[in-house]
């Protein structure tokens, strides 16, 4: 499945070297130079994972941080910064931003990270869908099951997900609790 | 206590003492004077006094001698009485002049005429016979004499005496009264140093009091500072002095606290300045090692080709460069170059700053206009810090400009600094030059027109902050001024002043002609 990342920065050539680097067959790199941009790029484009500086010309990273995520909730920002101030690291970190890292940028770690923002975007975006709710969605993972037993833990999701309240999966390994919990996400998401 | 509070205390106390001294020298010469007069006076009629006793002495020898000549009828008698003549006139002559009043004048013309008639008696009775002679000079001898020479001499001689009195009893009276005026002379003189001394002492007590106060407030003040601190509430001067003696004791001691806390103040804000500093030079830093150390990683994480590409190169070149440039401007910064005034023309060297700049105005599609004026304009100045101050200047106008915007370069004579602008002194009058950079991009938000000139104060991702606060160093080395505002053409104006320098244009011989317009000599 291919993903898209956006790139924020002021410096072209900050932007080219991360999408030299992180650019690839599954991986579509677009670009923009100011939070203006950047947040145009998100409603338009809808990336799956966005790397955004702290310091942009127009606006504060962590102000265009939260403007981005009132368009797109589930979209896992990674944030980057010249500046190692704890206070702003735990702002960020405390506002729900993905990942927040210190320039100069380290490719591994990088690589890692928006890896596993990927991923957390992949969950988060291909919901996992009640049998009867399959032809809807072609991207979307189904449950399969259609015995007492699964019916009634369709009912259960269906009265819990629009709670807002922690639940506890228990299970035995490999009975695909993740696929519940990804379910119960779903729908509270659907639901609100 | 100073002099003068000193004499303030002393001056009328002074005054009253030199007006008693006067007043003493005064009555003293005066009674001296009057002595004297009195003395003159005594001497005058005791004189007159004894005179007239010589007279009655030689009346009584003349009558002695008539009434010899009675008894023995020897005329040697009468002769004798002819020889005391003279010396009885010499004497009546002298008590004249001895006479003080009319009265006496009287009674010694008495004698006189007596005396005189006398004489001619005597005359007279030489051709008389000898009983008619007899009987003449016996009314002589026994009442003319007496009745008419003595009786007047001897009330003169009383006369001398009253004045004498009269005399003696005023100088009595004028002695008491001199005993009663030296007396009061005296005592109004202790009363009035008793007096005066007592105003003095209430004023110092005043003073002590008030220093008391001031005291007593300056350690109210000292405790607030260092804890408390007694003094004792009496106002004598020994409280007083220990009092200040301990004042200066804690006065030096929070001097000392104070000069302690300056210093670690200082320290703390070269601290914070260099903390600051770092962080800028960190942020300028990271920033372009952020592609060298991704496109190093990316090319030694490639397996086969080449490691890195044209592309690649180039940009981590420009990195480099940059990252070397961030250093130069940290350098500039933290240890300023020396200034390297010479005379030149500050137009050619303006220009030169427009001319590096220009190709990349072209590239940005900006339009870069120099309103310069025709004669070159000599002034005193390093060429070096005013190319990097106006190069600054345009560089940071270029980072703010769109494509078709407009940056104006103007210089202008000016015999006023602008109204702005850090320093504000009183040289209102000064010639000078204005270099005025004016663009049409977005401003500088009205609240940070003062701030823009601080260190590190940027609004730019790029950029250590520092150009602007470069830029107020150098003009304020050439005793300059520079000032922001937004400007006529609805972005950021920056004027600059700087100083016409009065030396070098009066050093080529004319001070009222413009440097501007001239040629160096």
């Amino acid at each position: 499945m291919n993903m898209t990342l956006l790139v924020v920065d002021d410096e072209p050539n900050i932007v080219f070297t991360v999408e030299r680097c992180l650019a690839s067959p599954t991986l579509r790199v677009i670009t923009a130079t100011n939070a203006r941009e950047g947040i145009e790029a998100v409603r338009r484009e809808r990336p799956d994972v966005v790397l955004l500086d702290y310091r942009l010309p127009d606006q504060n990273g962590l102000d265009a941080f939260l403007v981005m995520r009132k368009i797109d909730p589930r979209l896992p920002v990674v944030i980057m910064t010249a500046y190692s101030k704890t206070d702003t690291a735990i702002e960020a970190m405390s506002r729900g931003v993905f990942e927040y890292l210190l320039k100069p940028l380290d490719l591994p770690t990088l690589q890692r990270v928006i890896a596993k923002a990927q991923e957390i975007s992949r969950l988060q975006r291909v919901p996992a869908v009640l049998p009867e709710e399959m032809d809807t969605d072609s991207e979307a993972e189904p449950i399969v099951g259609q015995s007492t037993v699964m019916q009634e833990i369709y009912k259960t999701i269906g009265r819990i997900a629009p709670h807002d309240s922690p639940v506890l999966i228990l299970g035995e390994s490999g009975t695909g609790k993740e696929l519940i919990a990804r379910a119960i996400y779903h729908y509270s998401v659907s639901a609100q | 206590m100073n002099r003068y509070s000193t004499f303030r205390y002393i001056l009328p106390q002074l005054g009253m003492s030199l007006f008693f001294i006067a007043l003493g020298a005064w009555a003293t010469w005066n009674v001296h004077r009057h002595q004297i007069s009195v003395s003159e006076v005594i001497a005058n009629e005791v004189e007159g006094m004894v005179i007239l006793h010589n007279l009655h002495i030689k009346m009584r020898e003349v009558r002695y001698q008539l009434n010899q000549y009675l008894r023995f009828s020897n005329t040697e008698h009468l002769q004798k009485i002819e020889e005391l003549e003279q010396d009885t006139e010499k004497l009546i002559e002298a008590a004249r002049l001895h006479t003080t009043d009319e009265e006496q004048l009287k009674k010694i013309v008495q004698v006189a005429e007596g005396y005189e008639s006398f004489r001619n008696q005597l005359i007279a009775v030489k051709q008389m016979g000898n009983e008619e002679k007899n009987a003449v000079l016996k009314h002589l001898a026994d009442s003319h004499i007496d009745a008419l020479i003595l009786d007047p001499a001897q009330e003169c001689v009383r006369q001398h005496e009253k004045i004498v009195e009269r005399t003696n009893n005023s100088y009595r009276g004028t002695a008491r009264r001199l005993i009663q005026g030296f007396f009061w002379l005296g005592m109004t003189g202790c009363v009035a140093g008793v007096l005066f001394g007592w105003a003095i002492a209430r004023g110092l007590q005043r003073s002590l009091w008030e220093m008391h106060l001031s005291v007593t407030g300056t350690v109210d003040k000292l405790d607030e500072v260092i804890g408390p601190f007694h003094t004792s509430n009496a106002t004598t001067p020994d409280a007083i002095r220990s009092g200040l003696t301990e004042i200066e004791r804690r006065v030096v001691h929070v001097v000392e606290q104070l000069h302690e806390r300056e210093k670690e103040l200082l320290h703390n804000e070269q601290l914070a300045s260099m903390g600051k500093l770092a962080a800028a030079l960190a942020h300028e830093m990271r920033n372009p090692l952020t592609p060298m150390k991704m496109l190093v990683q990316l090319a030694s994480s490639r397996t086969t080709g080449p490691g890195l590409d044209t592309r690649e190169l180039q940009i981590l070149a420009e990195e480099i460069e940059r990252l070397e440039r961030a250093i130069q401007t940290f350098l500039d910064f933290a240890r300023p170059p020396t200034l390297e005034k010479r005379t030149g023309d500050l137009c050619a060297s303006l220009n030169d700053s427009v001319k590096l700049i220009s190709s990349r105005c072209r590239a940005q599609d900006i339009q870069l206009v120099t309103n310069f004026p025709t004669e070159p304009c000599w002034i005193q100045f390093d060429a070096t810090q005013i190319k990097q101050l106006l190069l600054n200047l345009l560089l940071n106008a270029l980072d703010e400009l769109k494509p078709q915007g407009k940056i104006v370069v103007a210089i202008h004579r000016s015999l006023e600094r602008p109204p702005q602008g850090r320093r504000k002194e009183a040289e209102i009058s000064r010639p000078g030059i204005l270099l005025v950079v004016s663009d049409n991009g977005p401003g500088i938000p009205t609240d940070s027109l003062e701030k823009i000139f601080e260190p590190f104060a940027t609004y730019k991702e790029h950029g250590t902050g520092l150009g602007l606060a470069i830029c107020r160093r150098i003009v304020e080395a050439h005793g300059g001024t520079i000032a922001a505002r937004n400007g006529a053409l609805g972005g950021a104006e920056f004027v600059v002043w700087l100083p016409l320098d009065i030396q070098a244009s009066s050093s080529q011989g004319n001070v009222a002609q413009p440097a501007l317009m001239k040629e160096p000599s």
